[in-house]
């Protein structure tokens, strides 16, 4: 579904992704991990077309998305959440959903509003008031639900779980569980393992801009080594 | 009583016309981060598309309100037009250069205009159904001033709707927010920022247009007015629509009323609300406060800037050559390189600011401005010898940098361009008005060397002393713990206020420094031309400043001498030509979308990738 083939991305002169190839499956999830500043939300931008690639190929349903731009892969059916929210806070919480709403389409579910607010149930009852008005994890669902608007094939998660609470963490991964049964393909990026051990089946583990492993989940949670290498701090 | 309710109406319908230009402008920005110069042609316009429109049509009120709005759509299309053809190249490019590139747009609709219209002032019909005046409370109130205060409501109202109800209107607010979250939610931003761009043009033009039945439609509306929004603009909120009309109402009823009591002094009330304002809200009354680094997105280069060997050997050649010049050349020359001089040193020191400081002025005239009055006056009124004249004229215009620059450097990017533009505009209106001084239009005459100066050869190497002197001292400066500070904290303002530095007070001293300067060369101006007149620090030459730097590179240490030489040349050239305006536009416009590094910046850019100097900036 999403294919990554040695990608390289710099900031300024800095190269900070080296020689990325990653594959995610339809309908799987796989987890980016990696410790802080390891390039995953850079990897997750390049896909996106939010920073520029220097090199390297991005297929998306078998098509060339390196080149276009953000909206364009975002109507090709790609989402993506950002790693800081990044709400609309002058808007209200329908607005925001709204702003992000796209045509259905015939190979994903379709999201409407009343099914975003079965999903979200916190949403509905604020669906009126500024988004500005809410707590953290109130703005986390808001993110997800609002690139679930755009009715993706597939979607970008940067790091969900960051600065939740416990009870917030068990909800969202209960709501990408159902993503997932939905068929949605996920690409998420972590550093809680825990989280990442409840919905990935895939785990791929990036440090310092290069992919140092890629394989089932189950097998990551277990190998202390690996831990100890690229996951702990 | 009555009176005063006249009067206040009065004042309501000019705040309603103010609000449609303002409110255009302000949605712009919110939206696209743009600061359109041109706003103001795109008002004047709409009124002399509404003249044309509205004398063609056939009579009748149906017709008339059809032409005003047909003349809005028209100025709606042209925004369109900039907006794809200019601005789509530069949104990624530094602030500076959308203003700049608007002001070339600016030029180019200033001829377009003389062109279609001709030189002379169009009056218009009266609004048919509306031609008289009603009685209120005993006071006449000309029935189409109601009309201009029902269309502003109406308008206030329709935006409200527009942003608070709509998905579109959603959408631009979510854009002004963090337009690329939006892209990335599928929204094409080039598409909104087309539409945007013709809901404000429209609104322009509609303000233009709706003039017409109340003033005569003039060459002089785009400048005259944009001075004026922009302080609407900033006063009210950057993005703000209720800002926008608040601060329309309190600066038009200022005037209405103030033109009661003191009728010299309206200017100054203006002056004074908005120091007041931005004192207590920098943000303006319904703005909210940007990200202070937000308006200085340079591509900073490691400060290097110290000229090599090479480049030192290489200037003193170019000074050596300067010195033999008057034994070669014609004294047409020797005129246009005084002038060279002059100009090289007002550039490098708006260069002082913006390339070190990272502050952008759009009033620097009024410093070089200050300077010439300064000189000229102290020479005709207070038979001050030249030198000493020349030696004063600075301290007049530090003066004026000492107390606009104080409320400048408050803000940043863009705000603090607006705001000094709008200062130097009040400059020029005192000056333009106090004709018992200034001579007003005319301007002072008479402002010639001492006798030992008289020849051209003899002032040639007066200025040329002096500039170099000037010049020197400003780099001096540039390269001393002062100088580094300033380039710490344009980069980034944070940490040196972190610190400890006074970063504001460094700033405030570079402003007083770099308004000196140009007061200096201000002064010498004045006595190579003879003459001082309110051009001295019009709009135009702030932009001539922006444009010498430009042209030779913000940042290069060369570039505003580089770029003063090519724009006298340029200027000399162009001034053949009719329309010489609109070519000077499109040079304008030209450099911004193709040469965003300038000349001396450019050219370095090139030799680096043959290879052939090294890279070390
Ligand atoms: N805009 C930028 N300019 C320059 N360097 C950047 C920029 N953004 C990120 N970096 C650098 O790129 C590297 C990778 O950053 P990235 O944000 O991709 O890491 P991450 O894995 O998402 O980390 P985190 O878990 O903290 O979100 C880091 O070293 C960071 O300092
Ligand atoms: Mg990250």
């Amino acid at each position: 579904m999403l294919e990554v083939r040695g990608l390289h991305t710099h900031y300024g002169r800095a190269e900070i992704l080296s020689d990325v190839s990653l594959a995610v499956g339809r309908g799987e999830v796989a987890a980016l991990l990696g410790r802080n500043g390891a390039g995953k939300s850079t990897t997750l931008k390049s896909i996106m077309g939010l920073v520029r690639v220097s090199k390297g190929e991005i297929l998306f349903a078998g098509q060339s998305i390196r080149h276009r731009r953000p909206f364009e892969i975002c109507r090709s059916g790609l989402g993506y959440v950002p790693e800081d929210r990044r709400i609309f806070t002058d808007l209200t919480v329908e607005e925001n959903l709204d702003v992000a709403r796209q045509p259905p389409r015939a190979d994903a579910p379709t999201w409407t509003l009343e099914r975003i607010f079965e999903l979200f149930p916190n949403l509905a009852e604020r669906r009126g008031s500024s988004a500005r008005a809410m707590s953290g994890g109130e703005q986390q669902m808001l993110t997800v639900a609002r690139t679930l608007m755009g009715n993706p094939r597939a979607i970008l998660l940067d790091e969900p779980s960051e600065g939740l609470a416990p009870v917030i963490v068990e909800q969202m991964a209960r709501t990408l569980q159902e993503l997932k049964s939905a068929g949605v393909t996920v690409l998420l990026s972590e550093q809680n393992l825990h989280f990442a051990g409840l919905i990935a089946t895939q785990a791929i583990i990036i440090e310092k801009g290069r992919i140092r492993y890629a394989g089932a989940m189950e097998a990551i949670a277990k190998d202390e080594a690996l831990h100890a290498a690229y996951l702990t701090v | 009583m009555s009176f005063y309710f006249a009067q206040f109406l009065t004042g309501l319908a000019s705040a309603s016309s103010l609000f449609l230009v303002a409110s255009g402008l302000s949605i712009i920005f919110g939206v696209t981060r743009v600061v359109n110069f041109a706003h103001g042609s795109f008002y004047m316009l709409g009124a002399f598309i509404a003249y044309s429109l509205v004398t063609s049509l056939p009579p009748g009120p149906f017709w008339f309100w059809g032409g005003v709005i047909l003349a809005a759509l028209t100025v709606g299309v042209v925004g369109v037009i900039m907006e794809i053809l200019v601005l789509r190249r530069i949104y990624q490019a530094p602030e500076l250069f959308q203003l700049v590139a608007t002001f070339g747009v600016v030029l180019l609709l200033k001829d377009v205009a003389l062109w279609t219209w001709g030189p002379e002032d169009k009056l218009g019909p009266r609004a048919p159904g509306f031609d008289g005046a009603i009685d209120i409370f005993g006071s006449r109130v000309p029935e189409y001033d109601l009309v201009v205060i029902v269309v502003g409501f109406v308008v206030l109202a329709g935006l409200w709707l527009l942003f608070s109800r709509t998905r579109w209107g959603a959408l631009v607010r979510a854009a002004t927010e963090d337009r690329e979250m939006l892209g990335a939610l599928g929204i094409n931003q080039a598409l909104l920022f087309t539409g945007v761009f013709f809901l404000g043009s429209v609104l322009a033009g509609l303000g233009g247009a709706m003039q017409l039945p109340r003033a005569s439609v003039s060459h002089h509306m785009d400048l005259a007015i944009i001075a004026t929004v922009f302080v609407v603009v900033v006063v009210g909120g950057m993005g703000s629509i209720v800002g926008a009309f608040l601060a329309s109402v309190i600066i038009s009823e200022l005037n209405a009323f103030g033109i009661l009591i003191f009728p010299q002094i309206t200017l100054v009330l203006m002056f004074l609300v908005m120091a007041v304002v931005l004192v207590i809200r920098p943000w303006g009354i319904l703005g909210r406060p940007e990200d202070e680094t937000a308006g200085e997105e340079y591509e900073h280069q490691s400060l290097s800037w110290l000229p090599s060997r090479a480049a030192r050997l290489a200037m003193a050649g170019v000074v050596g050559v300067l010195l033999l010049l008057p034994f070669v050349v014609q004294e047409f020359y020797l005129v246009l390189m005084t002038e060279v001089f002059i100009l090289a040193l007002f550039a490098a020191s708006l260069h002082f600011i913006m390339g070190n400081g990272g502050m952008i002025s759009f009033g620097h005239a009024a410093y070089f401005g200050l300077g010439a009055y300064g000189g000229a006056t102290l020479l005709l009124y207070g038979d001050t010898p030249m030198l000493l004249a020349i030696a004063l004229a600075p301290f007049v215009a530090a003066l004026g940098a000492a107390v606009f620059g104080w409320f400048c450097v408050r803000l940043s990017g863009v705000y603090m361009a607006m705001l000094s533009l709008a200062f130097a505009q009040i400059v020029w209106s005192i000056v333009f008005q106090s004709s018992g001084i200034t001579g007003g239009e005319d301007g002072l005459v008479g402002v010639w060397p001492a006798e030992w100066a008289s020849e051209r050869q003899v002032f040639y190497y007066l200025t040329l002393a002096v500039t170099l002197g000037g010049i020197l001292a400003l780099w001096r400066m540039l390269f001393s713990p002062f100088g580094y500070s300033l380039r710490a904290g344009r980069d980034s303002p944070r940490r040196v206020e972190a610190i400890g530095i006074g970063f504001r007070t460094h700033k405030w001293l570079a402003f007083v420094i770099a308004g000196t300067f140009a007061g200096l060369a201000g002064g010498l101006y004045g006595f190579a031309k003879g003459i001082v007149t309110p051009t001295t620090l019009d709009i135009p030459r702030s932009i001539d400043a922006l444009m010498m730097v430009l042209l030779g590179g913000v940042q290069t240490l060369v570039g505003p001498l580089v770029g003063a030489f090519a724009f006298v040349v340029l200027e000399d050239r162009l001034l053949a030509f009719q329309y010489w305006r609109a070519i000077f536009g499109l040079i304008i416009i030209g450099i911004c979308i193709a040469m965003p590094e300038g000349i001396v910046g450019s050219t370095r850019s090139f030799l680096t990738r043959r290879g052939l100097v090294s890279s070390g900036r």
